[in-house]
């Protein structure tokens, strides 16, 4: 019973006892313990985002501090997010991996089950997840007009209208296909989407840019698969520009004006550009009112890791683009987070709540 | 192919790699024993120290965690009638009478070797399954998803004997207790009363404890007895080795079915052992199921280890977590940075090849350890209720809390555990419960998918009237028996009430 004792104790995160005096000047964390909060389930993107963080606090920052784990579990993350602005110290040990697209959608979009505000973090590091969709050849979509009339009907696959399908569903306001493709939703998570495209249940879908290279691609060589467009990625001006990791493929405003023949101009493609803006980002992020000293001696961890040469690899394996790091490369994040227009979500709303059955979420 | 097999084996064999699935087995072996701690938990404390390992050690680590915990998870369900985890439920039906008749040894031993042979086959299927599971896989569309979780509730009409109206209630609870959290494709809260512990729904790991394990406590505290009532020992571990083996028909078809089910992605490896166990009872030797027959033990335990090797099929191939387990599983292999995907059978076969060797030698360590603790562990059935109680409701209400960390797992816990007792009462089974509770999920998803895709066309696909037929003829099935014979065995109260019924069945002896 004793062993059993011992290993359930250092399960409930015996972390405590750090030497709070112990730092000498400028290393911050010497001899102190990290906690990371993971909102998210075991297993998870965000879990796994989570912890190579934190491994890079270990390897990286001066003081070698040590670093715990809370997987906190609920909602898309959530209950964590909640949690963390709640109850945990603003001491500058005490540190968030934000959900990636739920967090900062749920927030978007006025989940009720929100009690958290971005606007009370300040992002310090992290990656930018683009979104590729992919649909089946059999669609026949040779040029963007073909979307108008493809050759079988197109049937969309996603989780929930609210998580990271949002982006995607709004591309087809955008484009103004939404009328004319089937939206399935309820999809567990990418793998059963991939699953259910290959069977041909469905004949468009979207997955984070990272992981195309390992599972989509195989589809693409095979010719079972198509890469059709990216999200694109937010720019300083408020623009669409080019995804970094896949600058050769159309976003969604090239396709539109190929379509088109013109700029896309709707209140649609105003809330797609905030959307955009505000999901895909994978933050490490901590309490504004945190000391100024935690957030620089995480900022010069991340800059000392991106310097490692060794470490290039680790983050075209782990993140698959490219590691910001600083308030400077936020930015984008910060200003749509900060700058929310209430029109643009209000619309937003109206527009889950009249399409996707959405109700209860909290207006301005 | 031979030749890349041996050669994972040889990489694995590598003293210094062969410590580190020791140490995944160990660890493994002590988180199965602790109920309320599951391989979740275990894999996520060893998680943060594979950074630095090369994949094949962290990963033998790892996997030789899950691989065992299924094993030593049978010590609870057998000497105190409560789940080391979720998947131990069924182990409790008739190894835990045995328990109570002095014959602990006996059913720990068949379990243990059930579970040994069973996590090598799944550790065959997985080998050979990695090839072979692609087409089956990719013929699941949500239309037979559902199908398929029907078909495992109606299991609900097996195993609810003599009791059928009772069987189907507690069935129906399960499937209501299934709805509370967010649902599947609007996200929206239900039966959350405003607070978001419970948005991810009741944590399984609390309900299954409690529905067991506080009715039990309650007995063993109420009648002050030792859990073997003649307070003497009798029937040894070998005694049972002996009989898992000559059960080989049984322990074949179980792991084959464990494994099965594992590979069918979404339907998720928690009910392998219900379904298992309720795919034994058919037949004339098992009339006395569920009242201490040795091959309620074999079926489940051989199942529940084959299922990890099924269920690393689809993880590996496509990605999708069959478990909890799994999806740790997907994490570390993320962090080695390697995507689980088509490359697994490609460029990363070498990692899969050692998956599987590790499952197979894990369990083989693991069946080994715990044989050798076995003997000291039955003792813990001769232990008076006053002192016995007191320590397992302690670690009990820690593992609760475990769950999520939120006082809310506490509060669960007793609130099922009273809805337990009712049901032991009134005579209600409770394995309906599980089953329907499990499969809410499923069942919801899956019916709401294959609506919003096709309409009602999916009613006339082929697979699914197939499906349908089966279901009927289970029902039918289960209807005839309960009238022949309604005075069997009410599984669910655990515990035979007429003691001339432990004894060996007699195609065992």
């Amino acid at each position: 019973m004793g062993l059993v004792a011992v290993i359930l104790l250092s399960g409930c995160g015996a972390s405590d006892g750090a030497d709070e005096n112990s730092g000498s000047e400028g290393d911050f964390f010497a001899g102190e313990t990290i906690r990371i909060m993971l909102p998210s389930g075991p297993g998870g993107a965000t879990d796994t985002l989570g912890r190579w963080f934190g491994s890079i606090l270990e390897r990286y920052a001066a003081g070698s501090p040590e670093v715990v784990y809370e997987t906190v579990e609920g909602a898309g993350g959530v209950v964590g997010m909640n949690q963390y602005e709640a109850s945990w110290p603003d001491d500058g040990l005490h540190f968030l991996t934000v959900s990636g697209a739920s967090g900062l959608g749920s927030w978007l979009f006025g989940d009720p089950a929100v009690q958290y505000d971005l606007r009370e973090l300040d992002f310090l590091a992290g990656g930018r997840g683009g979104h590729v969709m992919y649909i089946s050849p059999e669609a026949g979509i040779e040029e963007p007009s073909d979307l108008l009339d493809p050759a079988e009907p197109l049937v969309f696959g996603s989780n929930t209208a609210t998580g990271a399908g949002a982006l995607s569903l709004l591309a087809l306001e955008v484009l103004e296909i939404a009328e004319n493709v089937q939206v399935v939703l309820g999809y567990e998570s990418a793998g059963p989407m991939r699953v259910a495209f290959e069977q041909g249940e469905i004949n468009m879908v979207t997955q984070t840019a990272s992981s195309i290279e390992a599972n989509v691609q195989p589809l693409v060589d095979a010719g079972t698969a198509q890469l059709l467009l990216t999200a694109g990625a937010a720019q300083a001006d408020g623009s669409l520009g080019p995804d970094p990791n896949y600058p050769d493929l159309p976003t969604v405003q090239d396709i539109y004006e190929g379509m088109y023949g013109e700029e896309p101009s709707s209140e649609a493609w105003d809330a797609y550009l905030t959307l955009v803006g505000a999901v895909g980002w994978q933050p490490f992020a901590i309490h504004k009112s945190a000391p100024e000293a935690a957030k620089e001696a995480v900022v010069d961890a991340f800059r000392a890791a991106l310097e490692d040469p060794a470490f290039q690899e680790e983050i075209d394996d782990i993140l698959g683009t490219d590691l910001l790091v600083g308030a400077e490369e936020w930015s984008p994040l910060t200003d749509t987070v900060n700058n929310l227009d209430p029109e643009v979500r209000a619309w937003i709303q109206d527009w889950l709540e009249e399409n996707y059955d959405i109700s209860g979420l909290v207006r301005d | 192919m031979l030749e890349a097999a041996l050669e994972a084996l040889s990489i694995i064999l590598d003293p210094s790699r062969f410590g580190w699935i020791v140490l995944g087995v160990a660890m493994g072996l002590v988180v199965g024993l602790i109920p309320g701690l599951n391989g979740v938990t275990g894999m996520s404390l060893l998680l943060p120290f594979v950074f630095g390992m090369d994949p094949a050690s962290g990963i033998a680590m790892l996997i030789g965690l899950l691989a065992v915990v299924s094993t030593s998870d049978t010590f609870p369900a057998v000497l105190i009638g409560i789940p080391g985890t979720a998947g131990a439920q069924a182990t409790i039906m008739d190894g835990y009478p045995l328990a109570r008749s002095g014959q602990a040894g006996r059913a720990l031993g068949a379990a243990f070797i059930s579970s040994m042979l069973g996590g090598v086959f799944g550790a065959i299927i997985l080998f050979a399954g990695i090839w072979a599971a692609r087409p089956l896989i990719l013929s699941m569309r949500s239309p037979d998803l559902f199908i398929l979780a029907l078909l495992g509730l109606c299991l609900v009409g097996v195993l609810s004997r003599g009791k059928p109206v009772a069987g189907i209630l507690s069935g129906a609870m399960g499937l209501l207790l299934g709805t509370i959290g967010s649902a599947p494709a609007t996200g929206a809260p239900r039966f959350t009363f405003g607070d978001t512990y419970l948005y991810g729904g009741i944590p399984l790991a609390v309900l299954a404890m409690g529905l067991f394990a506080i009715p039990e406590l309650t007995r063993l505290m109420t009648t002050d007895t030792s859990v073997a009532r003649a307070g003497k020992l009798q029937g040894g571990l070998l005694s049972g080795a002996r009989e898992a083996l000559r059960h080989k028909r049984l322990m074949l078809r179980s792991s084959a079915l464990g494994a099965g089910l594992g590979i069918i992605p979404g339907i998720g490896g928690s009910v392998v052992d219900w379904i298992t166990y309720a795919v034994a009872t058919k037949g004339k030797e098992n009339e006395e199921l569920g009242s201490g027959n040795i091959r309620g033990v074999i079926a489940p335990e051989s199942a529940n280890n084959a299922k990890d090797g099924g269920g690393l099929v689809p993880t590996l191939l496509f990605g999708i977590p069959g478990s909890g387990g799994g999806a740790m599983m997907l994490v570390a292999l993320t962090l080695f940075g390697i995507e689980a995907g088509p490359s697994m059978v490609g460029e990363n076969l070498p990692i899969t090849l050692t998956i599987a060797w590790t499952l197979a030698i894990a369990n083989i360590i693991g069946a080994a350890a715990c044989f050798a603790f076995a003997p000291l562990a039955a003792r813990v059935s001769l232990i008076p209720g006053r002192k016995l109680v007191p320590v397992l409701l302690v670690f009990m209400v820690i593992a609760a809390y475990q769950s999520s960390g939120h006082i809310g797992d506490v509060i669960l816990f007793f609130a099922i555990g009273i809805l337990g007792l009712a049901m032991v009462r009134a005579g209600w089974p409770r394995p309906p419960l599980m089953i329907g509770f499990v499969l809410a999920g499923p069942a919801e998803r899956y019916l709401h998918l294959s609506i919003t895709r096709y309409g009602w066309d999916w009613l006339a696909f082929p697979s699914v009237i197939v499906c349908t037929a089966l279901i009927v003829g289970v029902c039918a099935y289960a209807a005839v028996r309960t009238r022949k014979a309604p005075d069997a065995a009410i599984l669910g109260v655990v515990g035979p009430s007429d003691p001339s019924n432990v004894a060996p069945d007699s195609d065992a002896r």
